[in-house]
């Protein structure tokens, strides 16, 4: 007798079926979570956004004795902190995964690699308290002083490196997203280089070129996507991280030329002030600048993986 | 190293007297080939076995008891062999038989390996290239290699031409760098199909086109030597026959080494043929000789295609 016998395949495909609803359901509650996030968040921005109108982006201003709110000061925190980060944290970054793949000795690459990937799970809470009071004072005692008297005078960029060295501040937060967003940045390039085919790598050898010339003229060039997917995604982290900034921005609704005064970013701002908002357009520019965050944020997700999507179809169809 | 053959340009009916030496050395070269039994090859027809060196005057490689490890496993032992002054050889021999590390032995290709190690030692123009002291990137100048699959840089076709005289610093100027590029080009016999296109990249090109771009990018470097690793295993029939034209046109200029897997491409090709079994040098010879007339029971079975 057939061990599978008609009964026993008709409950198989009922199984089956029962299976791949479940799925369905499953992933169709992800997207209805993210719909139901936009949706609520634009509701809860709503009252702001219609009353300030867009001049919410250009003020300066956050007077909640006065109900007047802008969302300039946290936006360029945002931005501006997250550029700190990308300048620092992209070329040490590269520099770790180009060694990590390329020329670590076998026995140092695992060690290396599990150091990196154990940064990454350091919570960010760790690294606020560890910036207010480990780096901050470091910062304010030793380079921040070093960086007004030197660079200060400098015409054009000396306007980033001028007023008094409070320690905590925009440069600060910046460093320290640096060193969070670093592990990501470190261990998507290692991935990406990974890619490169030892054959293309071999042929750039077997031509007499060097390990810096192999490097520089065939594994960047041929992980140049990757590359730049990875920075976004560190990006994303960079700009949406709120509890280690909170603790070493200063938390000043301002826009300063220096790096060195306080500042504030959106998710700091809102993680600051949620709790003592009072009044309904308080609370609702506090909404509206979670909603600014979502639209940057995802933005930046979304152009990493399209690039990171490219860079797939590119190695599957070979090369 | 100090064989009774040594500085006296024999041909290779050199072997004869070799192996009777050996003989008389109470087989101590054969010791690498007793820990590797042959499956499917009967061990005791190889009794005489390990593989004469053949002599050749005025060669451009003469290697001496090359030996290969790679993390301790033997990739080839006790490799003895010449290559002459433009012509072709062709190194034939069923898989794992350690062709392609031989071939990787003369550009220093194994150094990219993780603990393969060489020994012995390697003469390019009487000048070891084994050494510490050995520039690799001015070897593999010397010594161009072609691999198996093509493998352009994700470049355009000419920045792929370009990139070996570049990093080399071999052109004067931007004109120079072109005439370069356009004669290597030439050469390869890619010119009039990629001419009008030098700036889309290599990879748009089709698998024999890449192959003969990977040639051009090898001869841009003005080398000495070429080495083929199977440049035509990946590519169709049409493909194959214009990079075999190809390699009969470039003899006049440089020496080749060809690795095929294809004993009908060895005949057509080359001049010279040397047979590799299990790490072992077996046979080497004129082409037309050891493909008619093979010395070793081993090299018969293998052309008459008893195994492999």
């Amino acid at each position: 007798m057939a061990v599978v016998t008609a009964k026993r395949a008709a409950r198989q495909r009922s199984g089956e079926r029962y299976f791949r609803a479940a799925t369905l359901v499953a992933a169709l509650l992800v997207l209805g979570l993210l719909g139901g996030v936009a949706l609520s968040l634009l509701h809860g921005a709503w009252p702001a956004l219609a009353h300030f109108k867009f001049a919410f982006l250009t003020r300066e201003i956050w007077n909640p004795v006065t109900a007047q709110f802008g969302a300039l000061a946290p936006i360029y925190g945002t931005l501006m902190t997250s550029l700190i980060a990308m300048l620092v944290a992209v070329p040490i970054g590269c520099g770790v995964a180009i060694f990590l793949t390329e020329l670590c000795p076998r026995g140092l690459r695992r060690p290396v690699g599990v150091a990196i990937e154990l940064l990454a799970a350091v919570p960010s809470i760790i690294f606020g308290i560890w910036g207010l009071f480990v780096l901050a004072p470091l910062l304010q005692r030793h380079v921040q002083p070093w960086l007004i008297a030197h660079l200060g005078p400098v015409p054009g960029i000396g306007r980033l490196f001028q007023g008094p060295p409070f320690g905590i501040g925009v440069l600060s937060a910046g460093l320290v997203l640096a060193i969070m967003v670093l592990p990501f940045i470190a261990a998507v390039m290692r991935d990406v280089f990974d890619t490169v085919p030892d054959v293309l790598k071999e042929s750039g050898y077997a031509l007499g070129a060097t390990t810096w010339e192999v490097i520089w003229n065939v594994v960047v060039p041929y992980s140049r996507i990757g590359i730049v997917g990875g920075i976004m995604l560190g990006l994303g982290r960079a700009l949406g991280e709120t509890m280690a900034v909170t603790f070493v921005i200063g938390n000043a609704h301002r826009v300063s030329a220096s790096l060195l005064a306080p500042g504030t970013t959106i998710s700091a701002s809102i993680a600051n002030e949620f709790t003592e908002a009072v009044g309904d357009l308080y609370t609702s520019s506090l909404v509206a600048l979670g909603v600014l965050l979502f639209v940057i944020t995802f933005a930046v997700i979304a152009a990493a993986r399209f690039m990171l999507l490219r860079l797939d179809r590119r190695a599957l169809s070979g090369v | 190293m100090s064989t009774p053959g040594d500085g006296i340009p024999v041909q290779d009916t050199a072997f004869v007297s070799e192996q009777k030496r050996r003989a008389a050395e109470g087989g101590l070269n054969l010791k690498p080939s007793s820990r590797m039994p042959a499956p499917g090859s009967p061990e005791p027809r190889r009794a005489v076995g390990a593989a004469p060196a053949a002599r050749i005057e005025d060669a451009v490689f003469s290697c001496r008891d090359v030996s290969v490890l790679y993390a301790d496993k033997p990739g080839l032992s006790n490799v003895s062999i010449d290559i002459a002054r433009q012509q072709v050889l062709a190194v034939i021999g069923p898989s794992g038989c350690g062709k392609s590390t031989f071939l990787r032995c003369l550009n220093r290709m194994n150094d990219t390996i993780a603990g393969a190690r060489v020994t012995g030692s390697i003469l390019l123009e009487g000048r070891d290239i084994l050494g510490k002291e050995q520039d690799v990137a001015q070897l593999r100048a010397q010594v161009g290699m072609v691999f198996q699959k093509p493998n352009p840089f994700p470049k355009s076709i000419f920045e792929n031409v370009a990139y070996g005289p570049r990093i080399h610093g071999l052109a004067r100027g931007s004109a120079d760098l072109d005439d370069i590029v356009c004669a290597s080009l030439r050469r390869a016999g890619l010119w009039n199909e990629v001419k009008d296109r030098l700036s889309r990249p290599g990879t748009s090109l089709s698998g024999g086109q890449q192959q003969r771009l990977c040639i051009a990018r090898t001869i841009a470097v003005q080398p000495e030597v070429i080495l083929m690793d199977e440049p035509c295993s990946a590519l169709d029939p049409v493909a194959t026959a214009r990079i075999e034209d190809l390699i009969d046109e470039l003899r006049a200029s440089y020496t080749i080494v060809i690795v095929t897997h294809s004993m009908q491409q060895a005949a057509r090709v080359s001049q010279r043929t040397a047979y590799f079994h299990l790490g072992e040098l077996i046979e080497v010879g004129e082409t037309n000789r050891v493909f008619t007339n093979p010395r070793q029971k081993l090299t018969e079975d293998y052309i008459s295609g008893r195994f492999g």
